[in-house]
């Protein structure tokens, strides 16, 4: 994933949120998708990102 | 010696006390200087030369010294109006005295110099460059790359000595919003000669491993003097604009330019400003991604609560609703139950009570009627009785017969002498009429 991709995925779901299209159902499975590209890329930006590679390995 | 022979002392002293008679004024003096340098005794030497209009080669040369006096005077104005100590290379306008010394020969005086000159020519050098770019078609090549949205690892063209590179690292890795860079230098003359050899094999060296970085940085800070036209070169113009990623360029002081300036994605007046960039850019990107943030919570926050709202209000409304509508029914039953209840009873109670009151009224208007013709008879019992004879008779009235039987109404009927028979109440008297008077006259 590039910082690059993942904002452009953050803005996709920040409209879609906006948009109000999102089912309550759905509504847990696209935040949860949009709080770790938050994270991934505050992690590219500062000097966190050491500590969210090892997060995202642990998910894997 | 023969009489016809000079030393060449007395030459030499002949050439100069002529020049000293026929030149003695001072002249503005156009050239190249092809060598420049500051003495240990404090003047300043040069070397004028003129080339040919090809410019490879030389038409003219001479000598020129500015005594250390007229230098200190003329050098801080000029680098201060230039940028540029005066150096090889460089093109000027200066004012000069011609003289000629018996052991050093034909030299130039420097009393003056012109730094617009010089100004205008390196002006007119970058302006030819910067054509030339165009003309290729390749002068915004690099200002039109895309910045990328993260500004992360920076191969740095600089020297490790040169005024700024320290700051600008220091700057960067301390930066207020613990934005992370991964910085590298690329080591660079970045003064003099060599400065565009140098920072070519710099920029060829980013540019083999473009993808490991996200923008390369060239800087140097400007001192006193910057000899920036160091960097006013076109093939290091031209390789910027042709490198793979987009060249940030932060050379000189905040009043200088270079040709550099204009290829470069990305123009900022020193090293502090470039790592300001950085840092900006970096803020940006945070900035960006909080607002993204709160945008991608807020909606479902909102979601959830109207959600939650809803279902809270079903939740009172629903038991109330169900009341509500089970009282409704239930007395819309009993008024239904009731009304099947009444209607028979009130059906035969109508009817009792109109038979009834037919009753009544027949009652009422038989007797009604009844009375009436009872009143009728009465009032004609009355009337009859009124009209009966006797009575009259009996109040005093009497009935007057002629001799054969015939009631007598008028006097006309009767004459003197005639019998006639008067009826009382109580019987008949017969009487015989001796006269008979009109009484109606009388009254």
């Amino acid at each position: 994933m590039t910082y690059e991709g993942a904002m452009q995925r953050l803005e996709a779901l920040a409209r879609e949120m906006e948009a109000g299209d999102v089912a309550i159902d759905s509504l847990a499975e696209k935040l949860k998708e949009a709080q770790q590209l938050l994270a991934y890329c505050k992690a590219q930006l500062t000097k966190a990102e050491a500590e969210v590679q090892k997060l995202l390995k642990e998910e894997e | 010696m023969p009489a016809d022979s000079v030393t060449l002392y007395e030459l030499n002293a002949l050439v100069r006390s002529v020049l000293e008679q026929t030149m003695s004024d001072a002249y503005w003096l156009e050239a190249e200087l092809s060598e420049a340098r500051l003495a240990s005794n404090g003047h300043f030497y040069v070397e004028f030369v003129e080339k040919d209009s090809s410019g490879r080669s030389f038409i003219a040369k001479a000598r020129g010294t500015i005594w250390a006096r007229t230098y200190h005077t003329i050098a801080p104005l000029f680098e201060h109006a230039t940028g540029e100590r005066l150096r090889a290379g460089m093109k000027v306008r200066v004012q000069v005295t011609v003289s000629f010394h018996e052991l050093y020969g034909y030299s130039l005086n420097v009393i003056d110099i012109d730094p617009t000159y010089t100004l205008g020519d390196m002006a007119r050098r970058r302006r030819e460059i910067l054509e030339q770019l165009e003309a290729d078609g390749i002068l915004h090549d690099n200002q039109e790359l895309e910045l990328p949205s993260l500004l992360k690892r920076i191969a740095i063209v600089s020297s490790a000595g040169a005024a700024g590179y320290g700051d600008f690292c220091n700057q960067l890795e301390n930066n207020d919003y613990g934005l992370a860079f991964h910085l590298q230098l690329f080591p660079a003359v970045m003064q003099g000669e060599h400065v565009e050899e140098s920072v070519l094999a710099a920029l060829a060296a980013i540019a083999d491993e473009a993808d490991r970085w996200d923008c390369a940085v060239i800087i140097r800070g400007g001192g006193a003097t910057s000899d920036l036209s160091d960097f006013d070169s076109y093939h290091l113009a031209a390789a910027i604009t042709q490198m793979p990623l987009p060249v940030i360029v932060g050379i000189g002081h905040e009043r200088d330019e270079t040709v550099l300036d204009f290829v470069a994605h990305t123009r900022v007046k020193t090293p502090t400003a470039a790592a300001a960039f950085l840092i900006n850019h970096g803020a940006e990107q945070l900035a960006r991604l909080n607002t993204l943030q709160d945008r991608i919570m807020q909606m479902p926050r909102l979601q959830l609560q109207a959600a939650r709202e809803r279902m809270t209000r079903l939740q009172t409304l629903l038991p109330r609703t169900v009341a509500m509508t089970i009282e409704r029914e239930r007395h819309k039953q009993q008024q239904l139950s009731q009304r099947f209840r009444h209607t028979p009873l009130l059906r035969v109670q109508s009817s009792r009570l109109t038979a009834q009151s037919l009753e009544v009224r027949i009652a009422n208007a038989a007797k009604l009627a009844l009375q009436g013709s009872r009143l009728k008879v009465q009032s004609l019992e009355t009337r009859l009785a009124a009209l009966d004879p006797a009575l009259q008779l009996r109040r005093g009235f009497s009935l007057t017969y002629s001799s054969d039987g015939h009631l007598l109404r008028s006097i006309a009927d009767i004459r003197p002498g005639d019998t006639i028979t008067t009826r009382l109440a109580d019987g008949d008297v017969a009487a015989v009429t001796t006269s008979v008077q009109n009484t109606q006259h009388n009254r």
